[in-house]
């Protein structure tokens, strides 16, 4: 839009580091934590200790926790208890029918993806292709290098966020995936996190392994099964809806290369279908919490490309925390929100740059209809020794209504001086003379300002590049119609720019 | 037929302001102006005369507010219309200064101006294919290499491209009323030699072309039946092409007395 404007700051501008909140965990799960590893499989303690540790380093989310700075922890804390009974009962909620799974694959991807049901993977449904090697984390971990396992446990250990070392401690059948060294599948892997609607929250955890010089495409899809319902919440629960937890743990090795796409919760169940969207799964989603999380290692001249987009729940909430370990390592994180009536989305992003002569590259891009509130908080870190890294961060918010609130918070912490580092955020409404322009050609109001719209969210997704076209163009549909009668038809008003950093 | 319904563009003592209250600018202080089909008119005047505000006030710009004064359009009055109404009712106007859009892809934009204009006539949409041909061919006709179909709408476009992007729209669109608002800004000769080319085209019986213009450069490409000199909001003198001739050799004063 016209009116975007970016702070630059190259100077070094050493910050201290942030101060760990006192720990705090309730007396119930305290209690629940060494029983559940004491009965969970033997070859996940390591992981699960990692995870509880992290979690008691950290405590529960409280209203001055930094992870949480826009989020209303009241929304989703009475959630964050250990697993509820009906949540330990495999599958409870049934599996999903074939044309559920059906209508949520990819062209390319109907020959290479993972089903799991509440979070628990679902072999005989999925059909991961030979190139990626899918199995349970327990069944594979003790076979692990004890380099990866360390890795992995390392990262586990060093979580912050309460709710992602929850979802990796407490996920039933923790997954996990490889593509072996020099391997590059020729299809991307279509990950599909069905919901049987539970009121219970569910846990989920991946844990992907690249090696040496792989090369590999990652997309994911949250959806709803076609006979979900809304459960009412368990006797003395206060938590209301679902809340859907996953944590994707990503470790990339020398030279290898991940490129992950993933839609969160989206108003339409299906790419192409238009009347999915006041199904009575979408009102599923539409009530849900849903929690993500990916976190990423980078060894040495390892890729990342990410990019998530969805159309925002009751309350969803976005965790990246990418470590640049590697020297040449580049990480790119992108993401797209488009919401409509009282939907949340919180983006929280972590970058640390521990080395020297690693790039990273962020763009978020909000769009904020009705009474919908957006927040992204993104920060770079740059470690003393990371010199002659090159970072730079971007967040851009439009706004449709008065009544709409997006906050930013772009931060640099940057402890080396050979660095070249920008940030920068701006919100403003459609400009009034590209509408006037496209107007005066024909086009209605409606859909001059839904075109106006979309060309500012495309950038974001244009972004994947080839990661899977036919997953991006679905994507596009999907973020379009949620924006059906959104978009008023009055005149845009001038454009109030505005700087925040 | 009506004296009324015999004109195909009639402004009718116009007055026009921008801005609110405090802060109101009297611009247009009543034009009047009566273009038949298969006539060029040519509008020229000096800065701050208030040319391009009667192009925007006859296109519908949401900025400017008519105080008194009727605007007909083949005998309908077309102020109450939005800019959208206009344009499909037949009404094209070429921006002096045409805006970036980036991130809409210009051959899209065109396609869906296209099925618009189409829908309002009462016919089906465009085959994608076949508007690609049509496209191609009024592309090639204006010079225009086919890679700006590729690009967002006027992005990174030099002033010139952004001209004869508007030339094209124009061409794609076949309205019946063209307003070329300073389409010759900034164009070298072999330039304004295609633009014109593209204007020249769209004469015929059934068009009418109002180009507002600083200079008679343009106007020795386009022949005008009728030349105004609009200054002060007003127009303050008429005649044939000799008066831009005149205009040319001793400037704007001897009218603006």
């Amino acid at each position: 839009m016209s009116d975007t404007q970016a702070i630059e700051t190259k100077a070094a501008v050493p910050r201290f580091m942030r101060t760990v909140p006192a720990p705090l965990l309730t007396p119930a799960l305290e209690e629940a934590i060494p029983k559940w590893i004491a009965d969970g499989p033997v070859a996940l303690e390591g992981v699960r200790e990692a995870a509880a540790s992290a979690l008691r380093l950290t405590g529960l989310p409280h209203s001055g926790s930094e992870d949480f700075s826009f989020v209303r922890t009241g929304e989703f804390l009475p959630h964050l208890g250990p697993p509820a009974a009906a949540a330990l009962a495999r599958l409870a909620g049934g599996l999903p029918s074939r044309s559920d799974i059906e209508r949520q694959l990819v062209t390319e991807a109907r020959e290479s993806y993972l089903v799991l049901v509440d979070g628990v993977f679902v072999p005989e449904l999925s059909k991961p292709g030979p190139d990626f090697q899918v199995a349970r984390l327990d069944t594979v971990l003790p076979a692990l290098s004890r380099e990866t396992r360390d890795a992995f446990i390392e990262m586990v250990a060093g979580e912050t966020d309460a709710a992602a070392a929850m979802a990796v401690l407490f996920a039933a059948e923790p997954v996990h995936i490889r593509v072996a060294a020099n391997a590059a599948p020729a299809s991307p892997l279509l990950i599909l996190h069905f919901s049987s609607g539970s009121s219970h929250r569910t846990d989920a955890a991946l844990f992907y392994q690249g090696d040496t010089l792989s090369e590999s495409r990652i997309l994911v899809r949250h959806a709803v099964m076609a006979r979900a319902q809304e459960h009412p919440p368990e006797a003395g629960s206060k938590a209301t809806g679902s809340m859907q937890n996953a944590h994707t743990l990503a470790l990339l090795g020398e030279g290898a290369s991940l490129k992950f796409m993933e839609a969160g919760p989206l108003q339409a169940q299906s790419f192409d279908s238009e009347a999915d969207a006041a199904g009575p799964q979408a009102a599923v989603t539409a009530k849900a919490i849903h929690f993500g999380k990916l976190t990423v290692r980078l060894l040495r001249d390892s890729r990342l490309l990410a990019v998530s987009a969805h159309t925002g729940s009751r309350l969803t909430r976005n965790s990246f925390s990418v470590d640049l370990s590697g020297e040449g390592a580049e990480a790119e994180v992108n993401g797209a929100t488009v919401l409509t009536g009282s939907r949340q989305s919180h983006n929280f992003v972590r970058i640390r740059h521990l080395v020297p002569r690693c790039v990273s590259r962020q763009q978020f891009k909000s769009v904020a209809a009705d009474q919908s509130r957006s927040s992204v908080d993104g920060t770079i870190y740059v470690a003393p020794a990371a010199q002659q890294t090159n970072a730079y961060q971007l967040i851009n918010n439009l706004m449709l209504s008065d009544e709409a609130r997006a906050d930013s918070k772009p931060r640099l912490m940057i402890h080396a001086d050979d660095v070249k580092c920008s940030h920068g955020a701006t919100a403003g409404k459609l400009d009034p003379a590209q509408q006037f322009y496209l107007e005066s050609r024909g086009l209605p109001p409606s859909q001059a300002r839904a075109l106006m719209t979309v060309a500012f969210i495309a950038e974001v997704l244009e972004k994947s590049g080839k990661t899977g076209e036919g997953f991006r163009d679905g994507l596009d549909h999907a973020l379009l119609d949620s924006l059906k009668n959104r978009l008023p038809a009055e005149s845009a008003n001038r454009p109030k720019g505005g700087l925040n950093g | 037929m009506t004296t009324a319904t015999s004109y195909m563009l009639e402004v009718k003592d116009i007055h026009a302001t921008i801005g609110e209250s405090e802060d109101l600018t009297q611009i247009l202080k009543g034009i009047n102006l009566s273009v038949k089909a298969g006539e060029v008119h040519a509008i020229m005047g000096p800065n701050g005369s208030g040319k391009s505000t009667l192009s925007k006030v006859i296109a519908g710009h949401p900025d400017f507010k008519v105080s008194k004064g009727e605007v007909l359009f083949n005998g309908e009055n077309i102020l109450e219309l939005e800019a959208d109404e206009r344009s499909r009712k037949g009404i094209f106007l070429g921006f002096q200064y045409p805006v970036e859009i980036p991130g809409v892809n210009n051959a899209e934009f065109l396609r869906m101006a296209y099925n618009q204009r189409r829908k309002a006539e009462g016919k089906e949409e465009a085959d994608p294919l076949d508007f690609e041909e049509i496209l191609d061919s009024k592309m090639k006709a204006l010079d225009m290499d086919s890679r700006y179909k590729e690009r967002s709408i006027n992005e990174g476009f030099s002033g010139g491209e952004k001209k004869r992007n508007e030339i094209l729209q124009m061409a794609i669109l076949d309205p019946a009323l063209a307003i070329l608002d300073e389409t010759d800004s900034g164009l070298d000769v072999d330039a304004l030699k295609v633009v014109a080319g593209g204007i020249n085209r769209l004469r015929g019986p059934g068009k009418a072309i109002v180009l507002i213009t600083h200079y008679q450069r343009l106007l020795d490409y386009v022949q005008p039946d009728v030349v105004h000199v609009l200054s002060g909001g007003r127009i303050v003198k008429t005649g044939g092409k000799d008066l831009a001739l005149e205009v040319e050799k001793q400037g704007y004063d001897w009218l603006v007395k």
